[in-house]
């Protein structure tokens, strides 16, 4: 028999709720902490977007592990979120990237974290040379002509 | 546990003046530097190049510290040419990906200095300054690309042996005239930053060493103008172990790998047991000696020990002339090696032109590989 799940409701900045069953706000250290020290049904998240939020719940409930009884688990096997995650991180477009890596730093979802942390990564990669990461990044250099030429001099034996 | 010479110890983290701008700006620096610890040593020099606190984030001993824990530090090959007729050696970089040695800016000695890696940073000890020799010593920081200096040793040395086990980095001789058995020897604490005499009675020490190695990060194998064999370490000093490396033949270059001994010959790689010293060639090269037909003898052999076991190999550089008279060309090969039955076999796993000069090979134009070995960056 399983015992009904207890839920909790999840509120946006921007008012949007969100009603999730306690093991995937368990996910987040700062919720788990949240909800034990204050039990009310309703909490409100005053650094996070709705639509970040809606992420951020996605994220936790596919990657919540529930064990019903007779121990089989009912959460995905390691391949199928490892498919799950890229698909998840590659439809992002990087405004959202940045935006929930915040939230995932905010609400101390570690995993979250590193997967995003990884998708930039990915993004620098991509890049070709130091001035395409600042147009993706949108970094304004502080080098003075000068130098940025030393620095340039210094970090010659990456380029090709 | 793997020992590592942390380099939050030798310099706190800098408070950045400079916040990151643009899209990661509202974030802590140590979510930037979550982000930057996937990406490569290569990648990282371009991020350093967008902006000054960008440039901070990348060298700072907190992301180095990052790599390490999170196993993303990879292994950077550091190579010392000195190429004549110039008048001092000079350091590269192999590139990971084109695998040409580029230059890196450094200022050195002229000659006969003693190289010791240590993780993230290559000590260069002694050497001759104005054709005497210095008891200089400096730190080059491979994650940085920047020069630290060492408090110098007690004594000017010059083609001293150093060696490094556990925290502690000895050197031995190289001192000329001046010395006696309170000087002979002195050693380096990594973590205390000072230089102490070992007192080594004359008796027991090797006469001039012309190869030494480390065995097991436990004691110095060390080999002297006799041939004698020493074995040191920390606790008993030296010991003559009664053995001598009596096979005829060149052996250079020691190096200890997967618990074997190899050594360089003029034109074939060596190997032995550490204490049977019962040097055979490495079989299978056979490759090997068709890419040495009409050059050099190899001039250098290193031990490129990878953080992940699977990537290690053995490192030979030879000089060659492919392009014709008017030119001379530094090659190098990685080589794999397995032992089956009785033999060691080796593989060569990539060779290639590693760099090019515009001036011909004649015997006061050459490359000489002062050093050769891996640094984590």
């Amino acid at each position: 028999m399983e015992n009904e799940k207890k839920m909790i409701t999840l509120k946006s900045s921007d008012d949007v709720t969100f009603e999730v069953e306690e093991a995937v706000v368990l996910e987040s250290q700062f919720l788990s902490h949240l909800v034990q020290d204050c039990p009310a049904p309703e909490h409100k998240i005053k650094e996070v977007t709705g639509k970040i939020l809606s992420k951020v719940v996605e994220y936790c409930e596919k990657h919540v592990v529930v064990v019903v009884d007779g121990g089989d688990s009912s959460s995905s096997s390691g391949d199928d979120l490892k498919k799950w995650d890229d698909k998840f991180i590659k439809e992002m477009d990087l405004s959202t990237v940045y935006d929930l890596i915040a939230a995932a730093n905010y609400l101390n979802i570690q995993a979250l974290l590193d997967l995003m942390c990884q998708r930039v990564a990915d993004v620098i990669t991509a890049c070709k040379d130091h001035k395409e990461i600042r147009e993706t990044l949108g970094i304004v250099s502080d080098y003075t002509a000068e130098e940025e030429a030393e620095v340039l001099k210094e970090n010659e034996w990456a380029f090709d | 546990m793997k020992k590592k010479l942390s380099r939050k110890e030798r310099k706190r983290r800098n408070k950045n003046k400079n916040k990151v701008c643009g899209w990661l700006s509202n974030l802590p620096d140590d979510v930037v530097t979550n982000c930057l610890v996937h990406v490569s040593r290569v990648d990282l020099a371009a991020i350093g190049m967008t902006s000054k606190a960008y440039r901070s984030l990348t060298s700072s001993p907190y992301l180095w510290n990052l790599r390490w824990q999170m196993n993303r530090l990879e292994a950077s090959y550091y190579v010392c040419l000195h190429i004549f007729p110039e008048p001092i050696p000079r350091w590269f970089i192999l590139h990971p990906v084109k695998r040409h040695l580029k230059p890196i800016h450094c200022k050195f000695p002229e000659s006969g200095s003693a190289f010791v890696v240590v993780d993230w940073g290559i000590f260069i000890i002694g050497g001759l300054v104005n054709g005497k020799p210095t008891s200089e010593v400096v730190l080059f920081d491979c994650f940085e690309h920047k020069w630290h200096n060492i408090p110098p040793m007690r004594m000017p040395r010059a083609s001293a042996s150093a060696r490094r086990i556990d925290y502690k980095i000895y050197v031995f001789g190289g001192c000329g005239d001046e010395v006696d058995s309170s000087n002979w020897a002195e050693v380096y604490d990594l973590r205390a930053h000072t230089w102490e005499f070992v007192c080594v009675p004359t008796s027991t020490r090797p006469k001039n060493i012309k190869q030494s190695v480390v065995i097991d990060n436990k004691e110095v194998y060390a080999v002297d103008e006799d041939h004698q064999i020493f074995s040191f370490s920390p606790s008993k000093l030296f010991a003559s172990s009664g053995k001598t490396d009596s096979k005829p033949g060149d052996r250079e270059d020691w190096c200890c790998f997967g618990g074997f001994l190899f050594a360089r010959g003029s034109r074939t790689i060596l190997w032995c047991l550490p204490d049977e010293l019962d040097w055979k060639e490495v079989k299978g090269l056979e490759e090997l000696q068709q890419l040495l037909v009409g050059t050099n003898d190899i001039c250098k052999l290193s031990c490129k020990l990878s953080p992940n076991k699977e990537g290690s190999c053995l490192v030979i550089f030879w000089n060659t002339q492919p392009q014709g008279a008017e030119s001379l060309e530094l090659w190098s090969a990685e080589i794999s090696l397995e032992k089956i039955g009785p033999d060691l076999w080796g593989k060569i796993k990539w060779s290639g032109s590693v760099y090019k000069l515009d001036y011909p090979l004649t015997d006061s134009n050459r490359v000489k590989v002062l050093y050769a070995d891996i640094a984590l960056t």
